[in-house]
């Protein structure tokens, strides 16, 4: 961000903040982050009731941002109604839909210690505190996500499509694989084993979409914020939880089925005693077998990026060695008819 | 004429251990993880130099059993065969033929034989873990 885009950062935030005078002392890009990017504020402010010095995170799109599912504002609806029903997010303060300021909309939320990194959350454990409490706090916050139900006004932008969502999700998956280059087998014949088992609709709740070790903040103490909000959607409970425990979402820490930190009942008992209802643990497996499924999918999707020339890249290149990975553990689940 | 040893996979394999053992370790953090992401493709494509067309063929061989084509057909084109062959494959699986019966147990197999060819090339860490894979506790 230049200096002009800070300054008039800056005067958004003393109209928002009721402030005499507001001041970015600093802004530095943040790592990570292909559709979105964030920067890290240091702002002062003068007056009003949040005189002092703060630390935030900006949130805009890439310039060169694909279309993704949600955009700032929407994220910020999201960031809003799961920090009201106690969810540990990092505060969203203020939105600004008006591309006059920085050229793209943003929003403004309070920074968060802690690392997101999988490998170094799942390996080194002075990062995770207690294992067995964080994944227990983990099922804990997922709960609470799913306690947001539809109908919403504040969440109207997310649609509340008919039918079985895993019926749903295999015509979206079959239809992203149509779309690609070369035809897979092994996935077509996890979707099938999918469509055959296709549990009927069931609860409707607010999904996270992509709740999985890497994508929340963790510090010395414990779990500091969920992030990554842009897969949210109305869905089936245990979409989220087949995603969490799935084995391609533990960094290598297979023998902890709650991704990579935890026992797998830690997490499930603190969802259970947040929710208050049980968990049907025979449920799993299958959403565990659509996750291996989907991540497949995104990973050949992202693959292709790289191999149409639409965007070579090493990384999305590497993408696409992941897969045969997670065919080999898709075959693994569904040997048996 | 250039030995060959100057060329292809030698060539890749030699580049990959000059960054692993030299460069690698007078990187910073950021660096590093781009360097990982490098000795990785370096080791990828050697392995798949190495192979050349061989897992090609075979997977074309075993989808010619599968759906019962000649094998004294001739085959000029490997890549174009397979992509309409794994196309036929992929619409079978989704009609439901691999639901049951004895054709069920031999795509599987040759479901599980193309992919451990594709992971000795890919990710060949994953068969050598194979049986002493660390399981979650049941």
């Amino acid at each position: 961000m230049n200096a002009e885009a800070c300054a008039a950062v800056a005067r958004f935030i003393e109209g928002q903040a009721g402030a005499d005078r507001a001041e970015v002392q600093a802004a530095v890009r943040l790592s990570g982050g292909a559709i979105q990017q964030n920067w890290r504020l240091q702002v002062q402010i003068e007056g009003g009731p949040h005189g002092g010095s703060h630390s935030l995170v900006l949130r805009t799109d890439a310039p060169s941002g694909v279309a993704a599912s949600l955009g700032r504002p929407q994220e910020f609806a999201l960031l809003r109604a799961a920090f009201d029903a106690g969810v540990t997010v990092p505060e969203p303060l203020w939105l600004c839909e008006d591309r006059a300021l920085i050229g793209r909309p943003f929003f403004l939320m309070r920074c968060v210690a802690g690392t997101a990194a999988g490998h170094v959350l799942v390996k080194d454990s002075a990062w995770s505190g207690n294992r067995s409490r964080l994944a227990e706090r983990l099922g804990a916050e997922l709960a609470r996500i799913h306690a947001i139900r539809p109908p919403r006004g504040d969440l109207s932008f997310l649609p509340d499509e008919p039918g079985a969502p895993a019926l749903r999700a295999i015509q979206r998956f079959r239809d992203h694989l149509d779309a690609l280059a070369t035809p897979q087998p092994t996935l077509e014949w996890g979707l099938r084993r999918l469509e055959r088992h296709a549990p009927p609709r069931g609860d409707t709740v607010l999904c996270h979409g992509d709740f999985r070790t890497g994508n929340y903040l963790v510090d010395e103490q414990g779990l500091t914020g969920i992030l990554d909000w842009e897969f949210a959607a109305w869905g089936e409970p245990l979409q989220d939880i087949g995603w969490f425990c799935a084995r391609c979402w533990r960094f290598g820490a297979y023998e902890r089925g709650a991704g990579g930190i935890g026992p797998r009942e830690d997490f499930y008992r603190g969802y259970e005693q947040a929710s208050g209802h049980a968990l049907d643990r025979s449920a799993v497996p299958y959403w565990e077998l659509m996750a291996h499924v989907r991540w497949a999918v995104i990973a050949l999707q992202q693959a292709e990026r790289h191999a149409s020339g639409e965007e070579p890249s090493l990384l999305l290149a590497l993408t696409g060695h992941i897969v045969p990975e997670l065919e080999h553990e898709i075959i693994a689940m569904t040997e048996l008819p | 004429m250039i030995d060959t040893a100057l060329t292809g996979a030698p060539l890749l394999d030699a580049g990959r251990i000059l960054l692993r053992d030299e460069l690698l370790p007078a990187l910073s953090d950021t660096q590093r993880h781009a360097a990982l992401m490098l000795v990785n493709a370096l080791a990828i494509a050697t392995r798949a130099l190495h192979q050349g067309e061989g897992n090609d063929r075979e997977e074309l061989a075993s989808l010619g059993l599968l759906l019962g084509r000649p094998p004294s057909e001739a085959c000029t084109n490997v890549g174009d065969r397979l992509l309409s062959d794994n196309r036929l494959l992929c619409e079978r699986i989704r009609a439901g033929q691999t639901d049951e019966g004895p054709w069920r147990a031999e795509v599987l197999a040759h479901l599980r034989a193309t992919c451990r060819r594709q992971l000795a090339v890919s990710n060949p860490k994953v068969l050598a873990a194979v049986g002493s894979q660390r399981r979650e506790p049941t």
